[in-house]
């Protein structure tokens, strides 16, 4: 096989390949890291970019053999100069005691959203404030990936601290949409979205706070997993509003996702807003799921005014698929969800201003004065929320407030998944917008995660896939995709879904785009 | 009169409480480094939790839940089923997350009492939070040390319910002394495990509404010190309403040289600790059964213990002695479980009747000296009679109602023959010899 | 002191004139975009302050040390001189 079709391949079939001795793992990461060099500065993916040197001391064969270490691999030097040569069982990742030779991601690239925290590794969250902050520790999930022998390949570019749906607002410029470089590529996952579309890495890991993996993963044609809140760790991943916060992924494929979920998720108890429900492997039955034992629900309140055309038709194709395959379709109304935005910037501002306070610059990083502008404006706003003495303050834009909204929308969505098995419903009421629309109106940008905040607030999982393309106004091809949104803990059913609409030429598309635009 | 003595005619003292307790659990509050922090080297206690690194979680020590419940319980409080912790924001560098955790919404504890004698003392609150870092001036820069940082930290608020210093004192002795009963701290006032801020007002006598203000007074380290500030901090508030002048509200530190307080120049910014339900904690619940298990092993109380002694027959104040000298009491006990068969009401008293200093001495030498003052000595026959002789030439009454056939007065006159003995003797023989002395007068 | 300068006071934060020139006009609005939450009826219903179901969320009294930091200039903002202790200009 040749070196650049292996940077195409799914997780799946990268696996597979690698099983059978068809392919070994430094071609993988070979042929990764010249697509890395051609287009990650470019797009500005990387915050931290991957360091092949530095993985494979500097042959280019990586022994087949596993050694066993108990540290997790090292990667990335934030700086040329501090580099030193890895050892080669530093370099294989890591396998746990008594494990077989290989573990479930054996030198597979992940690449890491640079708020998780990997140690050892540069960890800015996107912000000047931890521009030089180097992780003492790693977070459990990044663990569990690590352990099962992936290698660190990169640390990507977000919006800092979260903050944005469109990479705009991160302190290192914004990563760019591969489908068209005038548009974004949505946010806060700005970066690991694009990486696993342009095929820079095989897995990439993100947050989803109010969209922020769901909505790059619907922009740049991929598939993105938001799981159930505590469904998976967030130790180690830097807080932005910790009541809503979900530890997902960003991959080309469903099965690939529903793999890398059985490995993540999981009761740790260094977290304990995690549940102990079992992790079922929810990669295994994704094809023996028949659509017309299911019950399909549409969100009356997504689907009309306010949503663009394109986006419609896109999420009415998706449907209708599954009607042809004999599932019933009911609409659903839940009016509960009018409040959303204003739920969820009352809500996360104030969880934000509350986490940010740890960041004075006397232990680590830099002080208070490094914040880029919205972090500056959500401090503030949730500062207001959670304040006792601003005079004139209603009791309105109150946490409390919300909390009992919070109430409301949970009943509502219980009372919806008595109805129905899933719901599907558009991602984002648009398509990308181009760089700089949105920049300077805030609030129309925080618009933008309508569709997606309600499952935020309720703690729902949801997962997106790409199911075919649309043109915009302006004649630019994008992907198009849907959210497929199921009851708590239920990832397996989502999984099921979306391996069934889930359009794998999308990738496709935009792989033969790229390799002609950029001559690969 | 003295001037004070006329304020205290005019004005009234108010004082509540609040005091933290820090627990000696093992492990800190909401991670697994060592709780314990005395003397160890700077910042070796330390992980991404308790540093308030970016992606740290805290989980909540099981521990100093079941602790701080014993001391709301022993303070009578209610114990609440529902309990949370939340986030107190302000930013201070011994603060490493911007944030204290504590329980603002839903604390352990509450409205429960003390009884000193007849008097009632309210207990508000009892809760569980987090300690801060500890700060050292070095000239114009501070070293922060974050081995503290975490550790549990029990807070006690009373109701403003004291008016009389004394009563301050004996409050704090028995809750000083009711948690180490419970073993669930040092409360080492020195150490600053036991750390009291009395919050004191003053009113004109008569007046029923509560003064408008109240004046904090940290940085005291001993219950004598309190009273020393209560006493400072009456006079000078009085005097100042007495001049129509207000009292601010404010923190002050009290300096043991002078017994003074002093206004602390931290600038008071308006205090907006925007508590937020901490979103990292689910709320823990406990059922009553699980609560009312948790309490029953709990060890004795300095009431309870006291109570024991009374039903044993040993004296009040010999009782109260042990109770509030808590070593000396647990040998003690160990003993009557050793020796059954000793004068533990006489050691009792004994013990309370050793002077302070001889206190120290190991345990095993202050009983073998009670056993041998226990020692009856017995008198040789010549002492008894050249004795006896000299008290029934000195006591011709007694003498005198005895030969009258008043039995008891022989009574008497062994009591003036102890006197003169001043030891104990076996008595035995001297009631013979006094029998034979004054029965052979009859005769004769 | 305007709504602006008190939650800069309150929130630690040093704005320049232009940020604060443009709070001054996109805080309000945004606020007041929020503030429509009014219209919720939430009367006598009970706050959800946790979507988790985590059951167990205590942990045992248990010391353990491989966790454990040290104060390291490669990870954290340390002195040559006082490498034992975080050093912050004197407050009171």
């Amino acid at each position: 096989m040749k070196a650049r079709d292996v940077a195409l391949l799914s997780l799946k079939d990268t696996l597979e390949v690698l099983r059978s001795g068809d392919v070994s793992r430094s071609e993988i990461l070979n042929s990764y890291y010249s697509r890395v060099q051609k287009l990650a500065k470019p797009l500005n993916v990387f915050i931290t970019p991957p360091d092949l040197a530095a993985l494979t001391d500097g042959s280019v064969s990586l022994p087949e053999a596993q050694q066993s270490t108990d540290e997790p691999a090292l990667a990335d030097s934030p700086d040329a100069s501090s580099k030193r040569p890895l050892k080669k069982s530093e370099a294989q990742g890591t396998k746990r005691p008594g494990e077989a030779s290989s573990g479930q991601l054996f030198g597979i690239p992940v690449s890491f959203k640079d708020n998780w925290l990997v140690k050892d590794t540069r960890t800015t969250a996107g912000s000047r404030v931890l521009e030089n902050f180097i992780a003492p520790y790693t977070a459990t999930a990044a663990e569990r990936l690590l352990r099962e022998g992936a290698v660190v390949w990169g640390k990507t570019n977000m919006d800092a601290w979260g903050h944005g749906s469109s990479g705009e607002n991160s302190d290192f410029g914004p990563t760019l949409n591969p489908w068209d470089t005038r548009y974004t590529p949505g946010g806060s996952s700005s970066g690991s979205a694009v990486a696993v579309a342009a095929d820079l890495t095989l897995v990439a890991t993100g947050t989803d706070t109010g969209g922020s993996i769901r909505l790059p993963a619907a922009y740049t044609g991929v598939v993105g997993i938001k799981p159930t809140y505590g469904r998976v760790s967030r130790y180690g991943i830097v807080a932005m509003a910790s009541s809503t916060d979900s530890i997902g992924h960003l991959t080309k494929t469903v099965w690939d996702a529903a793999y890398v979920l059985s490995i993540t998720a999981g009761r740790d108890k260094y977290d304990a807003t995690t549940s102990d429900k079992p992790v079922p492997a929810y990669h295994e039955g994704l094809r023996q799921f028949d659509p017309s034992s299911l019950k399909v629900g549409v969100i009356s309140e997504f689907m009309g005014e306010g949503i663009d055309e394109d986006v419609l038709s896109a999420t009415e194709k998706a449907i209708s698929k599954l009607k042809e395959a004999s599932a019933q379709v009911v609409e659903v109304s839940i009016p509960e969800t009018r409040f959303g935005i204003e739920m969820y910037y009352i809500l996360m501002s104030a969880e934000v201003a509350s986490n940010l306070a740890r960041y004075d610059g006397v232990r680590y990083g830099r002080d208070r004065t490094y914040f880029g502008m919205e972090a500056k404006r959500r401090i503030m706003l949730g500062t207001y929320v959670l304040s006792d003495v601003i005079p004139g303050k209603g009791l309105e834009t109150t946490y409390a407030k919300v909390a009992m909204g919070r109430t409301l929308l949970v009943e509502a969505f219980k009372r919806a998944f008595e109805k129905v098995d899933v719901l599907i419903t558009p991602v984002a009421p648009t398509l990308p917008f181009k760089l700089g629309e949105l920049i300077d109106d805030p609030l129309k940008m925080y618009m933008g995660d309508l569709l997606t905040v309600p499952v935020s607030i309720a703690g729902l999982p949801a997962l997106v896939v790409p199911t075919g393309t649309a043109k915009n106004e302006e004649g630019v091809l994008f992907p198009a995709a849907v959210q497929i949104i199921g009851p708590w803990f239920r990832e397996d059913l989502l999984f099921k879904v979306g391996a069934f609409l889930e359009d794998l030429s999308v990738h496709q598309i935009l792989r033969e785009k790229l390799d002609k635009e950029f001559g690969l | 009169m003295s001037f004070v003595e006329s304020l205290y005619q005019e004005y009234e003292l108010i004082v509540g409480l609040e005091v933290h307790v820090e627990l000696r659990t093992k492990s800190k509050m909401f991670c697994e480094c060592p709780a314990y922090h005395f003397g160890v080297a700077p910042n070796t206690n330390v992980c991404p939790v308790c540093l308030g690194l970016p992606g740290a979680l805290p989980v909540p020590n099981r521990k100093a839940l079941e602790w701080t419940m014993l001391i709301a319980d022993a303070l009578n409080c209610k114990i609440n089923t529902y309990q949370q912790f939340d986030r107190k924001h302000y930013f201070y560098p011994d603060l490493p997350k911007g944030y204290q955790i504590t329980q603002f919404y839903f604390p352990v504890g509450e409205h429960g009492f003390v009884k000193l004698g007849d008097k009632k003392f309210r207990i508000r609150r009892v809760h569980l939070e987090e300690d801060t870092g500890k700060l050292i001036h070095e000239g114009d820069k501070s070293l922060v040390d974050f081995n503290r940082s975490g550790v549990p930290l029990v807070e006690i608020v009373t109701e403003p319910d004291f008016r009389d210093p004394a009563d301050v004192k004996e409050f704090l002795k028995l809750l000083h002394l009711t948690v180490k009963y419970l073993g669930v701290s040092d409360a080492d006032l020195e150490k600053g495990s036991m750390r009291l801020e009395p919050n004191i007002s003053v009113r004109k006598k008569g007046e029923t509404k509560m003064p408008s203000y109240k004046v904090e007074v940290k940085n005291i380290n001993s219950f004598n010190f309190v009273v020393k500030a209560i006493e400072y901090e009456f006079a000078r508030q009085a005097k100042l309403l007495r001049e129509g002048k207000p009292v601010a509200q404010e923190t002050r530190g009290f300096d043991p040289a002078t017994g003074k307080t002093l206004p602390q120049r931290r600038k008071e910014v308006a205090t907006d600790y925007r508590y937020l339900p901490d979103p990292d904690i689910p709320p823990v619940k406990f059922s009553r059964q699980e609560i009312d298990q948790i309490i029953s092993k709990r060890p004795e109380l300095p009431q309870e213990r006291f109570n024991r002694y009374r039903k044993l027959g040993i004296r009040e104040d010999a009782a109260w002695f042990l109770v509030y000298n808590k070593e000396l009491a647990d040998n003690f006990d160990k003993l009557l479980t050793k020796e059954p068969g000793l004068d533990f009401k006489g050691l009792a008293v004994f013990l309370a009747n050793t002077p302070e200093k001889k206190r120290s001495l190991p345990f095993d030498r202050l009983v073998e000296e009670f056993k041998a003052s226990r020692q009856k000595e017995t008198l040789d026959e010549q002492t008894i009679a050249k004795i006896a002789d000299e008290v029934i030439e000195q006591n011709p009454k007694a003498v005198q109602d005895y030969l009258n056939g008043k039995q008891n007065a022989i009574q008497f006159l062994l009591g003036q023959f102890m006197r003169r003995v001043r030891k104990r003797i076996d008595v035995g023989p001297v009631i013979t010899y006094l029998r034979k002395r004054l029965d052979g007068m009859r005769e004769g | 002191m305007t709504l602006i300068d008190l939650l800069e006071q309150l929130s630690k934060l040093r704005l320049k004139s232009d940020e604060k020139a443009l709070l001054k006009k996109q805080l309000p609005e945004i606020i007041e975009y929020v503030s429509r939450i009014k219209s919720l009826k939430t009367e006598g219903v009970k706050p959800t302050f946790h979507t988790s179901t985590g059951s167990v969320s205590l942990r045992s009294d248990t010391i353990k040390r491989d966790r454990r930091l040290r104060l390291n200039g490669k990870y954290f903002n340390i002195s040559t001189k006082q490498k034992d202790y975080f050093i912050v200009d004197k407050v009171l």
